[in-house]
């Protein structure tokens, strides 16, 4: 098995330079930029999109979709954002309609790893509550719920959600507000009803 | 909201450390309802921050394959555009010449020249012969198509006689005969029937210039 998840990230210019001359050297034919260029982003898109389906084989295939939507448009990467939001943006599009388009089908099922036999019975109400606040967070419109992972999970900076969705700050912002609103509505619902929905 | 209270982009401002502007902070002191609304979004937002899945705690995908699946589909996908050729998409298919501008007008510029054809020779009347000789032919005709009528007939009838058929007469008569029926009826008379036809039409000639 390859590195953890928690591969440190390189330092942003030091990427965008080494992103650009990947880029180019897949455009020019070399097929090992190819690789390349999938094992400095991998992790990050394959847990971005399986934030949105909480499922390793729907995670897989949505990642596997957004290196081939990027592969195949690389040409079109102006080099004006970093590889790195180009990516982000492919990839929250790409689940957003994914959600949308399943969202009559979508049934959770959860892969979380971890001790299941944890005799702590603190560590227990723990889990479980951030199990149902993770319920909830699906429970928001999608292109939210994106803003949200992306701050929070991902954290990415304003600057860059605002130019990955083509918004402006003040509007993300507001965003990540109306989206933290909509929870505190849902967290005063019933558990059933929310865990049911 | 309302006027005065803070914006939605202040609270998240305030949430993440960033500092308010004095009157906004003054506000916020004051008013209850902002007060209550920043400190259910910062509560909310610690607790989404976690909620959030940790990387431990994400399944870990086989790397290689998922790295193996992408090639593959890319190599196919490269493949397939090869096998097509150098065609491009939009000249492949015969509908797509019809979407195409020019060609589009180029075939209505044929349909409607081909159809103003159709409809001119349609309606066009047959050429009709100069009036002048078109009558003396049918003058002619006529006379030569009675004769033979009483010929077939076994009747004697003169010259004389035939100069006295109503013009009408004629004229029906050689509606009814085409030329090619005067020919066929020519062609079967016996010797002393067309030695009389001869006779019949040399007198006939010889009177014309007095009928003119």
């Amino acid at each position: 098995m390859e590195s953890s998840l928690a591969l440190p990230v390189p330092m942003a210019s030091e990427q965008t330079e080494a992103d650009i001359n990947l880029v180019e050297r897949y455009l020019a034919g070399d097929m090992t930029a190819f690789d390349e260029l999938m094992i400095r982003y991998e992790r990050q898109i394959y847990r971005v999109c399986y934030r949105f389906v909480n499922n390793r084989d729907d995670a897989m295939d949505l990642a596997q979709e957004v290196f081939i939507k990027a592969f195949e448009h690389l040409s079109s990467f102006r080099r004006e954002s970093s590889m790195k939001t180009w990516l982000y943006r492919i990839a929250m599009n790409h689940c957003i309609n994914h959600v949308k388009k399943n969202a009559r089908e979508f049934v959770e099922i959860s892969e979380t790893i971890g001790s299941t036999s944890s005799s702590i019975q603190s560590e227990m109400e723990d889990r479980e509550q951030r199990e149902h606040f993770r319920i909830l967070v699906k429970r928001l419109p999608p292109k939210q719920k994106a803003i949200l992972e992306m701050r929070i999970n991902e954290q990415l900076s304003y600057e860059e959600i605002a130019s990955m969705s083509g918004r402006s700050i003040s509007t993300i912002k507001a965003s990540v507000f109306f989206a933290l609103e909509k929870l505190r509505k849902l967290v005063k619902e019933p558990k059933q009803r929310t865990a049911g929905s | 909201m309302m006027w005065g209270h803070l914006k939605a982009a202040d609270f998240i401002n305030l949430i993440e450390g960033n500092e308010l502007p004095v009157k906004r902070q003054a506000h916020l002191r004051s008013c209850a309802r902002c007060t209550e609304a920043f400190v259910s979004a910062q509560n909310l937002h610690s607790k989404l921050a976690v909620s959030a899945l940790s990387d431990d705690e994400l399944p870990e995908p086989d790397w290689f394959q998922f790295r193996a699946d992408v090639r593959n589909f890319m190599l196919s996908r490269a493949a397939q555009r090869q096998s097509k050729g150098f065609s491009r998409p939009g000249w492949t298919g015969w509908t797509s010449w019809l979407t195409r501008p020019a060609m589009s007008w180029g075939l209505a510029v044929a349909f409607t020249a081909g159809l103003s054809a159709g409809l001119l020779v349609w309606n066009h009347p047959a050429v009709q012969p100069d009036q002048s000789s078109a009558a003396v032919e049918n003058d002619a005709n006529a006379n030569s198509s009675s004769q033979i009528a009483n010929l077939d007939a076994g009747t004697s009838s003169d010259a004389a006689d035939d100069a006295a058929v109503e013009p009408a007469a004629m004229n029906s008569s050689f509606r009814a005969w085409s030329q090619f029926g005067v020919f066929e009826e020519v062609s079967q008379l016996n010797d002393k029937q067309a030695e009389k036809l001869q006779r019949l039409l040399e007198a006939d000639i010889e009177q014309t210039p007095a009928r003119q």
